[in-house]
């Protein structure tokens, strides 16, 4: 069994946006398989962490929330970007994308490079 | 953005309490339904395909918890659990409760009350638009502690011109005396000499008609027309729609009505007599005939001015002193001493009476700030003695993990709750103080315009103090009672945990024993000096009637005035129940305009500018008869003394014994100012104020021997003596009588003497009456106070009491034990006090009058009394030890 990780902090959040964003509008459950199986299952979803988060993201206004109906005939909350979550989504992504690109260039610091 | 967004929703789910729980059992049931068919899906048998998703969902409580923090505000939830809690707890013990409210109820209302006072009188924006923007301009003398004086027309006129930060400056006379002749009968009142740009400035619209135009304030003495105050001419004009264009008489001038000014607009001196109407300041000399009020010099109007868009008060200061420096040195404007213009915004009463009353209200705030000071310490000790009662409850809580933090917040809750309720409460007794204080500080004997409402302002000021209260009061008590070991305390092993408590405790009650002698001893000194201002005049003031006549107002000749004058004593010399009557110039009054006059007796070659200063006067025939002041030798002046004969003055003795010690006074002669005397009779000093202050040298010449090119001089102030009763049964009958003889001629301020000393010194009465309230109640709550701390002294150490007497203690040990713990409390408060009050004391010393601020009678009474209410706190709970059965003290844990 692969040795699974809890989410760094902060990250979460990051990761349900850009799953809402490349999938469409997800349920709940849904959220958490797409989650673990992106991570290749090295992740699991807390669900006493998931559905906070989801609930303050609704509040903060990044993701909507409205009933309908599932694949499988039974009602569900489908949880969807909204412009501004899309915002925050490229922001946190440039964010992001800058502080791996920095940290990514101190792992790879000999030092000869320095020198 | 996206937080505060966030914390709206959390503090909405938070206040109304609406969670949406129903959508977080949905979301866990969808969950746990798709997490079993998947585990269906791989295989596992039906009940472990359940128990295992259950597993990996997690416990559904501590999911709850997460998702309901996320929701609401959790500090907000934990302050309203707190809430519920000390409501439970306050309901619980409700004797404890309502002494606490009580006591702040007094100690906040009183507080209320000097606030709303205050607001009313300094800070209230006139009922105008945009009333922020308006600004008054007074003169300011160097070395002159009273401000804003008054400024003259053609200053104005330069400010007007050049000035760039006001969109408007006006100038008006709000004070002008005018006799206005309506439908109703005359009427004696009060109107405005305004420029034409008085109600543009204010934003006003008429209610009828229009204002002033420009062309009409143009050329003096052109156009007389008048805009009517809207109650004025409801009441007296009978309301009548067609008023534009009729004529009105004031001041004996046919005037036409142009307008009528808004409902409830009655001009820019708030608090103080009505405007009733408003005339333009072209025709000042109607307003004014003591010198011509457009001319320099004659030093009359007051300047209202409307800053322009994006100046402020501090541009438009500094403006208007460069502009005061050009017309200093272009406009000569007669003024001998250095002067600025002081701008500053337009608020509250007229400014003259601001300065007035500043000092008093400062006293009124300050000793309100002692009763609550005092009201606060008490509570804090009943606070402290609950909190070692509920030792053990604080003791579970804190054993069960609630954090110090959380319990002392709990307790603090309590209090600031405590202290709400009591302002709340206290809003009952600020209606009643605020009555009280109306009474003083509106005008008396003209219609009372002074409004003191609790406001929003107030009120807020009011609900901000209780809560600081309520923290200053629980913060020390809540700390203390959280500080217990937590052990001990369960054990219920109390004696001796507590005494830092009680030293807290005694500290309190110390620092409350000495504040009750402050305000005592203020009280003591106000009370003295209001005993002594009502011996002072040294005649009954009850049975003068004094009425201002004044015929100048109607543009009498000085003959015709003087006719009536005579005219106006000889009737009511006649009539019966009269003894005498008199004109005179001044009412005798302390303060009151008596110029100060060389006087030479003749012979006298010393320096002109170093001689003698008195002040100086006319009264007429039987003037000291009238007052029922005695003569000391000569004569009075009488009907020989007319006009046309030899001038004639009497002197005080303190004149006398300067000028001839000899006692040779009686038909000496002196020049006083431009003209020589001689004098027939000495009278007696007259105490103005006081038994202990020392006399004003007073030179008395003849009314109807005054200089006649003062348009004044055709006025006087006519001084009636009454033989029986008060004076105030007269007043009618004396109206009646002097309406008969011309009814043109303004008869006001009608009023008896006493009255009149009354007026002039309600802030000593205001200061009194709740000085007296404030320390009475300081009195009860240090009592009451000393009583609790020591009664409760004796509850915590009933054990140790039980054994000193088991073990052979006399009763009197230990009633001496208690005895000296109270007499050392009260006598270092008693010692702290006192020394507060001699170092304090000064800053009443405006207000006393023959008292000294140190005067030991008014300052040892308070402690005297305070004494008599200690020694019975002291002794109750005294007799109380002395009675423990030491079996029932033993036993009592």
């Amino acid at each position: 069994m692969k040795k699974k990780t809890d989410v760094r902090q902060g990250t979460l959040a990051l990761m349900v946006l850009k799953t809402l964003d490349v999938l469409g509008p997800q349920h709940g459950y849904g959220l958490a398989r797409r989650i673990e199986q992106i991570s290749g299952d090295r992740l699991t979803l807390n669900t006493g962490t998931l559905y906070p988060l989801l609930l303050r993201l609704e509040q903060e206004g990044a993701i909507a929330s409205e009933r309908g109906p599932s694949e499988n005939n039974r009602s569900a909350r489908f949880y969807r970007l909204t412009a501004v979550g899309r915002r925050q989504l490229q922001s946190e992504t440039r964010d992001w994308e800058r502080t791996t690109e920095l940290i990514r260039r101190f792992f790879a610091a000999k030092a000869d490079d320095l020198s | 953005m996206r937080t505060l967004r966030r914390f709206l929703m959390r503090l909405k789910a938070s206040l109304t309490g609406r969670r949406d729980d129903e959508r977080l059992r949905e979301e866990l049931d969808d969950h746990l339904a798709r997490e079993t068919e998947e585990n269906l899906r791989a295989g596992m048998p039906d009940a472990k395909a359940r128990r295992q998703a259950v597993l990996t969902v997690g416990r559904a409580t501590a999911l709850a918890d997460a998702y309901r923090d996320e929701q609401g505000l959790p500090s907000l939830d934990h302050l309203f659990q707190d809430l519920r809690i000390a409501l439970r707890r306050l309901t619980q013990a409700p004797g404890f409760t309502a002494a606490a409210v009580a006591t702040l109820a007094l100690g906040l209302g009183l507080n209320s009350a000097v606030l709303s006072l205050a607001y009313a009188l300094f800070l209230k924006p006139l009922p105008v638009d945009e009333a922020s923007r308006l600004v008054i301009v007074g003169r300011v003398f160097t070395g002159e502690a009273r401000r804003g004086f008054p400024i003259s027309f053609p200053e104005y006129a330069y400010y007007r011109d050049h000035a760039r930060t006001f969109s408007d400056l006006a100038a008006h006379y709000s004070t002008s005396p005018m006799n206005i002749i309506t439908p109703a009968g005359p009427m004696n009142g009060m109107g405005a000499v305004v420029t034409a740009n008085y109600f543009r400035l204010l934003r006003l619209q008429p209610a009828m008609g229009r204002f002033f135009l420009p062309e009409e304030d143009a050329v003096p003495d052109r156009h007389p027309v008048v805009v009517l105050n809207y109650d004025v001419w409801r009441t007296r004009f009978d309301a009548d729609a067609a008023i534009l264009g009729k004529a009105v008489r004031i001041n004996g001038t046919a005037f036409t009505v142009v307008g009528v000014a808004p409902e409830g607009f009655n001009g820019v001196y708030v608090g103080f007599q009505p405007n009733d109407v408003w005339i333009p300041s072209a025709m000042f000399s109607v307003g004014y005939r003591y010198c011509n009020g457009l001319a320099r010099g004659c030093n009359t109007i007051d300047i209202l001015g409307r800053l322009a868009d994006g100046a402020s008060v501090q541009d438009a200061q500094a403006e208007m002193n460069v502009l005061t420096g050009q017309l200093v040195a272009i406009v000569p404007t007669g003024e001998s001493r250095t002067w600025s213009a002081e701008l500053r915004p337009a608020r509250g009463i007229r400014f003259m009476e601001q300065q007035r009353d500043a000092p008093i209200v400062r006293l009124l705030a300050g000793a309100a700030a002692l009763v609550l000071i005092i009201a606060a310490a008490n509570v804090a000790g009943l606070m402290l003695a609950r909190g070692l009662r509920r030792r053990k409850e604080i003791a579970v809580r804190l054993a069960l993990g609630a954090s110090r933090g959380r319990v002392i917040r709990l307790l603090l809750v309590e209090s600031v709750v405590l202290a709400v309720v009591g302002g709340a409460a206290g809003f009952v007794v600020s209606i009643w103080a605020t009555n009280v204080l109306h009474g003083y500080f509106g005008q008396v004997g003209s219609p009372n315009t002074l409004v003191l409402s609790l406001g929003p302002r107030v009120v807020l000021a009011g609900f901000a103090i209780a809560v600081l209260t309520g923290i200053v009061t629980g913060v020390s008590p809540a700390l203390q009672s959280t500080r217990a070991d937590t052990v001990a305390a369960i054990k219920e092993e109390a004696a001796g945990a507590g005494t830092r408590r009680s030293r807290l405790r005694e500290g309190l009650l110390v620092v409350q024993v000495a504040l009750s002698v402050v305000l005592l001893g203020g009280s003591g000194l106000l009370v003295r000096s209001f005993f002594q201002l009502h011996r002072g005049p040294g005649f009954d003031p009850d049975a003068i009637a004094i009425v201002r006549l004044r015929p100048s107002l109607v543009a009498y000749t000085n003959a015709r005035a003087w006719a009536f004058q005579h005219e106006a004593i000889a009737r009511l010399e006649a009539l019966p129940g009269i003894a005498a009557a008199s004109p005179a110039v001044v009412a005798p009054l302390p303060g009151w305009g008596r110029p100060a006059m060389a006087v030479r007796v003749d012979g006298d070659t010393g320096d002109p500018s170093s001689a003698f200063q008195a002040s100086t006067t006319y009264v007429g025939a039987r003037y000291f008869k009238t007052l029922g002041a005695g003569l000391v030798a000569g004569r009075e002046f009488d009907d020989r003394d007319t006009e046309r004969g030899p001038l004639v003055a009497l002197v005080n003795e303190t004149v006398a014994r300067r000028l001839w010690p000899a006692g040779t006074a009686i038909g000496s002669h002196v020049t006083i100012g431009p003209r020589r005397y001689e004098v027939v009779g000495v009278v007696r000093d007259l105490q103005w104020l006081s038994a202990v202050e020392s006399p004003e040298p007073i030179a008395y010449l003849n009314y109807w021997q005054q200089d006649r090119t003062n348009a004044w001089s055709q006025d006087s102030r006519t001084h009636i003596r009454v033989s029986r009763g008060g004076a105030a049964a007269m007043l009618p009958e004396i109206l009646r009588t002097l309406g008969a003889i011309d009814p043109d001629v303004p008869v006001s301020d009608v009023q008896v003497l006493g009255t009149q000393l009354d007026t002039q010194f309600s802030a000593v009465r205001a200061a009194k009456t709740m000085f007296l309230v404030f320390g009475g109640l300081a009195l009860v709550l240090s009592g009451i106070g000393l009583y609790a701390a020591l009664a409760f002294l004796i509850g915590q150490r009933t054990r140790e009491i039980g054994v000193r007497i088991a073990l052979g203690a006399s009763r009197a040990d230990v009633g001496g034990l208690v005895f000296r713990r109270g007499t050392m409390i009260f006598g270092s408060g008693v010692a702290a006090g006192l020394a507060a009050c001699v170092v304090a004391g000064p800053l009443l010393a405006h207000l006393l009058y023959g008292v000294s601020p140190r005067d030991p009678l008014a300052l040892l009474a308070g402690p005297m009394v305070l004494g008599v209410v200690a020694a019975l706190a002291i002794w109750l709970p005294a007799r109380r030890a002395m009675r423990l059965d030491p079996v029932a003290g033993l036993r009592s844990e």
